[in-house]
């Protein structure tokens, strides 16, 4: 590898001195150690929702979907805005390792790997909900066009739920194999300093018999790249085909063209924000604040602001253009999401999502880690909001005004939404404790030390 | 006993057993097994029992069982061929047979022996093909398990042998009078067996009707010398002028009027549009059609009435100021129509009803829109007769009081005196089809057949004959009521017989399967003699409002509680307040403003000692100081269906020489709790939108394209346009001809086997009706407009439902419908969503059919959906198949008319119009080329191929 060349005016990446033995304990010791308390409630705690929501799904299965609160007018609800919310959620992982790998932004080092990890979760997550909202989930098998014994029949290409199968399986597929390609060096330095014989076959076989050699560290680079090169579409794919379930419709307030890059800024928006979320808590737990500093929350609340804005302007320019269009359907549907029953989920997306990154701005409360910490969580809420906005409010008072109903969950649907996150938490629990949760062998590329020792002794990587 | 036994025992009409039906397994129903099959459950949630142990099972089963599902096949399950094929009866082939249901001509559907399908009888003159809800839903009162099975004793259960023989070992030792209580007969055969039975000794026949006209019939009698209802032609007349008569909704022969008043609402009738004013104190469904309609209190109707009189008459009464005008315009109207006008008032009192024929005869409207005839045999409810019995009783006169089909201990107000007159009664009988409270409190009950189970004659209207007969053996050990008294008094033979002998020299067969006859020496029309009304003038004069709110009753589709334990009737939305299960107390927008009374707040209303708690609906157009509470609800017994839903509003009808329904004055108080009221819409502007187009008469003859919007857009197309060649079905709606009865609705239930999914599923928005009936309301909430428009799936041709379905369950038909393939549907509801117009239905659970006897209604032509699984009306698809069908074996191409929706079929205002648009000829064709026809929401370009004619008002 050649020299690692860090501008003098850039912040550090890595901020206290560290030697490469160093990184590598401080980031797999915790693999070695027995479970923390900490790790401990955690992940009972994420377990039991999720052993709950997983009850609370099967009886939903085993009874119908009339255990939820939707209705002739409103059919679908909490379930795709679930849905939509965690695939939103899904998008920052990819964004931070292939989009940021292309544009060279080493920060991202400290943070892909469990950026990554969370997307596949929180893509997981959504996966289950289109599976289970379905009337008849035991049929899902009709969306898969495979040679079959039933004739003619065939899916129907026309349909954005179709499109959906096809864009979240690529996004997941390409996902999970650039994150476990990149998770091979560290598996063999994991295989390499265990000291238990189980664990290092266990990693051995994981590893794919990484050697280390330059030929390996060499097709392994251009994996990455040609990888990053492939999920970059993805990112800006799949969001612009779950927006396109609503777009293609004709329902007022889901019929709009500005709906895939609005939900592309918007599903990196609450990506940011989740991983902000998570990050804050596993730095501190696990002391990595020398590898995930202030500076890199600093740059992800800059991104929030950013993504923040344009998912405002794209509010703007909805209700600009449902004026503007001179469709009486199209103004009343916004004019009732402001002013109608579900008023309060309006406003609360907006003060969410608009109004408090906004606060990100000032410096100070940018690197605050509370502060940032409790805007994420504000922003993921206001995220969840805009889908169910976008979702119910559409679809509660349409054309016809006989067919107007109003929507609430029942019990079944809350927790099948908790239950996402008790899998999503035990999946990242997990996750902590059995991989390496920074990509040790990436962080040590932009390690201080480097810089500093090169200075003075000339050392060669 | 052998199964072949059991088959063979079938045939034949004579006996009747409770062993007779079987079932699909040929398992022999026992009256043991249906007990334990049938509990008597809350009905108020049809959808799933969710309690702790069947949670677990469907957990342990969902979790264990899920990756298997999808290989499970389900097991085919036995059928038994017929042995001996039976004539006339081939599978999958309907037999229909003639018949009546509450004075209706009818054909009866039978698959394989089970009546399935009501239809109006269209040889019938007067009622043409209609059939009212009610008649529709009998089906399901046929197949209820709540009916009585087996005469009882004291409760006991007996056999009819000793149950005859008891009854009349008990009657020959009594002394006393024998009384005979029916509802108003109209059958001359049942009235003569009366006759000859109260002949034999000292008895009595006394017609007793909870729901009464009977001031009406006490005019008639002395007007015309003959004691019966007057029968109206709404098509000759230009103005109908209704004082609180509900003539289009739940009155006697409301199909009929239906009929002849739709006519006159069509633009292009050759007298032109009627004009119908409507004065009256609630939003009735008659109402809601009315040109002008003006919200008066019942003081307010009294006094318009009398000052139209006066104006008639020239002076004598001045109306208040608030009703001067309505006097006015009824004056303009009517005496510019002498002769051709009809004055129509249901208010059950002596004196408005002198008042109103006094008005009728002015303007010469008696034998011309109005007749009264003289028919023999048939008995008409006298109130007081019911009243004095009861005295009598209460005094010992009585001996013996047998109730035949009525149930006076729900439905008569004054309960006290009822309960001391049968104290006083030795021997009480009951027939009746469904538990009631009177076979509850009666010694000897004996079950009667249902109609469609029985022999009978009706006389439906002038001198038209209809028949009864029965379309299958009875299901339980019942019989007819008729063939009860028969026996028990000893009068020969089986009622059958007795008709048939009664009826002489009848071309029987022809009859009997045309169903209607005109018998010209049945009826005659009497002319009116001279009228006094100023006894009942000055008696008006003298009425005053009481202090308080008026309390008034009326009836909804279940009538005075008959058919409340008929679920389809009990989930049809009422056509006004979309309200579904429940009676409630409606309330003026003025009133409930002014007492802080919202939707579903429960409120006592309170009359002396009586009250009832019922949640409050906010209607608009009830007069101000006016609750209006629906009778035929809040049952004690009467089956699972119709106990407990609502509150029992009888005791607010009083006796003053006549039944008063219509004002008894207490105060309404708010309870602080909330109720639920289950209605399938909430919201009734329209917003201003394009939906229902309307225009008045005058604007339609000045332009026929009134009503119609400019067209905003250019609708252009980017995909080639459809094939259409063949067949291809169109629908159109006639707005102006619609009067939203919604016996459509029920129709369409019967036809296509649509669950029934119980109050708290209607509650939740998810009722599952593929038709329904939008109701809006325009203008003053005190006097509001309201528009119907019946909304069905429109057979997009460009179906926004279409494209969104990933597994291409929904799909367009070569004949243009838009098809639904059950199959093939996984359940992403992603249609129902992409639907403009919110016509696809979903099937949330697994609705209960557990009812082995009322699974007997289901429609075998049309699949029962699971849950998971979108539905929607499929222009009752088995229909055009079978027209096409029967057209291809004639060797002929298929005509018009051939092939009639459900809906089109049951419509009593002949509103819907459905065929082949390919055919030039038809009548769809002329109607998708008439200058009133749009599709709603046209700027979607999804081009529907159900249309609608502007609804034309005659102001």
């Amino acid at each position: 590898m050649s020299d690692a060349h860090v501008s003098e005016l850039r912040n550090e990446l890595v901020t206290e001195d560290r030697s490469y033995k160093q990184i590598s304990e401080d980031i797999l010791d915790t693999l070695e150690v027995p479970p923390s308390k900490a790790w401990l409630l955690g992940f009972s705690l994420s377990a039991l929702f999720l052993t709950i929501g997983f009850f609370t799904v099967a009886y939903e299965v085993g009874t119908g979907i009339g255990t939820w609160g939707l209705n002739k007018t409103v059919g679908w609800s909490w379930d795709i805005t679930n849905f939509v919310f965690w695939v939103g959620i899904g998008h920052a992982g990819t964004l931070i390792s292939a989009v940021l790998l292309i544009f060279r932004q080493k920060w991202r080092t400290a943070i892909n790997r469990a950026a990554e990890a969370m997307t596949i979760f929180a893509v997981a997550c959504a996966g289950i909900f289109p599976l289970i909202h379905a009337g008849r989930p035991w049929l899902l098998y009709w969306f898969a066009p495979y040679p079959n014994t039933r004739g003619d029949l065939w899916v129907n290409f026309r349909s954005p739920l179709l499109w959906d199968v096809f864009a979240i399986s690529t996004y997941l597929t390409v996902s999970l194999v650039f994150w476990y390609m990149g998770l091979l060096p560290d598996l063999a330095t994991i295989r390499d300093r265990t000291k238990s014989s189980y664990r290092r076959m266990i990693y051995g076989l994981l590893s794919f018999g990484w050697t280390g050699s330059n030929r390996t560290w060499h097709h392994w680079e251009i994996m990455s790249l040609i990888l990053a090169g492939l999920a970059t579409p993805l990112v800006l794919s799949v969001h612009t085909i779950v927006s396109m379930d609503f777009a293609t419709s004709v329902i007022p307030g889901w019929h709009t063209t500005i709906f895939p890059p609005y939900f592309v800024a918007g599903a990196i928006f609450s990506g940011f924000a989740m991983v902000c979320t998570l990050l804050i808590i596993t730095r501190k737990v696990l002391n990595w604040e020398a590898y995930i500093t202030e500076g890199h929350i600093e740059v992800m609340g800059k991104v929030i602001v950013v993504t923040g804005m344009m998912v405002g302007l794209a509010y703007g320019t909805e209700f600009f253009m449902a004026w503007y269009s001179g469709n009486e359907y199209e103004r009343y549907a916004f004019i009732n999401r402001a002013t109608g029953p579900y008023w309060w989920a309006y406003w609360s997306m907006i003060s969410c999502n608009v109004i408090s990154p906004l606060t990100l701005f000032v410096a100070r409360l940018r690197k605050s880690m509370t502060f940032v910490f409790i805007i994420s969580i504000v922003v993921n809420i206001g995220m969840w909001f805009e889908r169910f906005v976008i979702i119910t409010t559409s679809l509660h008072r349409d054309f016809l005004p006989s067919s107007w109903a109003m929507y609430s969950p029942t019990w079944v649907e809350i927790w099948t939404f908790i239950g996402s996150f008790g899998l999503f938490f035990t999946l990242f629990f997990l996750f902590i404790r059995l991989l390496p949760g920074i990509a040790v062998a990436e962080v040590k590329t932009v390690n201080r030390f480097a810089k500093h020792k090169r200075k003075n002794d000339r050392i060669i990587l | 006993m052998s199964t072949i036994d059991k088959n063979e025992k079938k045939v034949g009409l004579g006996s009747s057993t409770s062993e007779y039906w079987q079932d699909v397994e040929n398992k022999v129903l026992d009256k043991k097994f249906l007990s334990q099959e049938f509990s008597d459950d809350e009905f108020d949630s049809f959808s799933v029992k969710k309690n702790r142990r069947s949670f677990l099972k469907i957990m342990g089963f969902s979790v264990s069982a899920l990756p298997l599902t999808g290989c499970i096949k389900i097991p085919v399950k036995k059928a038994l061929p017929y042995l001996n094929k039976q004539d006339h009866t081939y599978p999958g082939v309907p037999n229909w047979y003639a018949s009546t249901l509450e004075g209706v001509p009818v054909l009866v559907k039978t698959r394989e022996g089970r009546p399935i399908k009501v239809e109006g009888n269209e040889k019938s003159e007067s009622f043409a093909g209609g059939a009212g809800a009610r008649q529709q839903a009998s089906i399901l009162s046929l197949y209820d398990s709540s009916r009585l099975r087996e005469p009882t004793i004291g409760g006991k259960e007996e056999s009819w042998e000793t149950f005859d023989k008891k009854l009349a070992n008990e009657l020959a030792a009594l002394s006393g009078d024998v009384v005979f209580v029916t509802p108003t007969l109209k059958s001359p055969t049942e009235v003569r067996l009366l006759k000859e039975i109260v002949g034999k000794f000292d008895g009595k026949h006394i017609a007793y009707d909870s729901v009464s006209s009977s001031a009406e019939a006490d005019v008639n009698e002395k007007v015309f010398g003959t004691r019966n209802y007057a029968e109206y032609d709404f098509e000759k007349a230009n103005v109908v002028v209704s004082i609180g008569s509900d003539f289009l909704g739940n009155r006697r022969d409301a199909v009929a009027h239906a009929k002849a008043y739709s006519k006159r609402r069509d633009v292009n009738h050759a007298q032109g549009m009627n004009k119908h004013f409507q004065v009256e104190e609630r939003m009735s469904h008659t109402g809601s059609n009315a040109d002008y309609r003006f919200t008066r209190s019942h003081a307010d109707q009294k006094d318009i009435l009398l000052g139209l009189l006066s104006a008639l008459q020239g002076g004598g009464h001045t109306s208040s100021s608030d009703n001067k005008d309505v006097v006015a315009q009824l004056f303009l109207a009517l005496s510019k129509n002498k002769g051709q006008s009809i004055v129509i008032s249901d208010i059950n009192e002596v004196e408005v009803q002198t008042v109103v024929a006094k008005i009728n005869s002015l303007l010469g409207n008696f034998g011309e829109t109005i007749n009264v005839y003289n028919v023999n045999n048939i008995k008409v409810a006298k109130d007081s007769d019911f009243q004095s019995l009861l005295t009598d009783a209460k005094a010992g006169k009585v001996g013996a009081i047998f109730f035949l089909n009525v149930n006076p201990v729900y439905d008569f107000h004054n309960q006290k005196l009822l309960d001391e007159a049968l104290r006083a009664v030795k021997v009480t009988v009951t027939t009746t089809v469904s538990p009631s409270e009177t076979a509850s409190r009666t010694k000897y009950v004996a079950p009667t057949n249902h109609a469609l189970e029985s022999w009978s004659d009706t006389v439906v209207r002038g001198n038209e004959l209809s028949l009864t007969q029965p379309t299958i053996q009875p299901l339980f050990g019942t019989r007819m009521w008729t063939e009860t008294l028969m026996s028990v008094f000893k009068v020969e033979g089986d009622f059958y017989g007795y008709m048939k002998r009664g009826w002489g020299d009848f071309n029987w067969n022809k009859v009997l399967h045309d169903g209607v006859v005109k018998v010209e020496s049945l009826a005659t029309a009497q002319s009116a003699g001279s009228i006094d009304a100023s006894s009942a003038v000055a008696t008006l004069k003298k009425y005053k409002k009481g202090s308080g709110l008026n309390i008034t009753t009326y009836i909804k589709a279940v009538g005075n509680g008959d058919m409340a334990n008929n679920p389809w009737l009990q989930e049809m939305p009422d056509p006004i307040t979309k309200a579904t299960w429940d009676n409630y107390a409606m309330v003026s927008p003025a009133y409930a403003k002014e007492n802080d009374i919202t939707l579903g707040d429960i409120v006592e209303i309170k009359v002396g000692d009586t009250s009832i708690s019922l949640p409050a609906i906010v209607q608009p157009g009830t007069d101000k100081n006016t609750v209006a509470v629906a009778l035929g609800y809040g049952r004690e017994s009467g089956g699972k269906v119709a106990k407990k839903l609502g509150a029992n509003a009888f005791p607010f009808v009083h006796f003053d020489g006549s039944f008063h329904y219509a004002h008894n004055y207490g105060t309404v108080k708010k309870t602080g709790k909330k109720g639920v009221v289950a209605q399938t819409q909430t919201h009734h502007s329209m917003e201003g939108r394009d939906i229902v187009r309307e225009a008045t008469f005058s604007e339609y003859l000045n332009n026929n394209k009134a009503g119609h919007p400019k067209p905003k857009v250019k609708m252009v197309n980017i995909y080639p346009e459809h094939n259409k060649d063949g067949h291809q079905w169109a629908m159109s709606v006639n707005l102006s001809q619609c009067t939203g009865c919604s016996a459509c609705i029920v129709s369409c239930n019967a036809e296509n086997n649509i669950p029934v999914v119980g109050k708290q599923e209607v509650a939740n928005r998810r009722e599952m009706h593929w038709m329904r009936i939008d109701r809006y309301y325009k203008g003053d909430e005190n006097q509001p407009e309201v528009m119907h428009q019946p909304m069905l799936c429109q057979h997009c041709e460009n179906a926004p439902c279409e494209n969104v379905c990933p597994v291409l369950a929904t799909v367009h038909s070569s004949d243009g419908l838009n098809q639904q393939v059950y199959n093939r549907c996984v359940g992403t509801r992603y249609c129902a969503n992409n639907c403009p117009y919110k016509v696809r239905r979903f099937n949330w659970f697994n609705y209960d059919r557990s009812d082995k006897i009322q699974k007997m209604a289901l429609n075998p032509d049309v699949g029962v959906r699971t849950r998971g699984i979108m539905e929607k009306c499929s222009m009752c698809i088995q229909r055009i198949q079978e027209g096409k069908l029967t057209a291809k074996r004639e060797r002929r191409a298929l005509k018009d008319g051939d092939i009639k929706t459900a809906c089109q079929q049951s419509c009593p205002s002949d509103a819907i119009v459905f065929g082949d648009m390919n055919d030039e000829n038809s009548k769809i064709s002329k109607y998708l080329g008439d200058e009133r026809n749009y599709t709603v929401l046209t700027e979607l370009n999804i081009r529907p191929r159900v249309s609608y004619l502007t609804k034309i008002r005659n102001k």
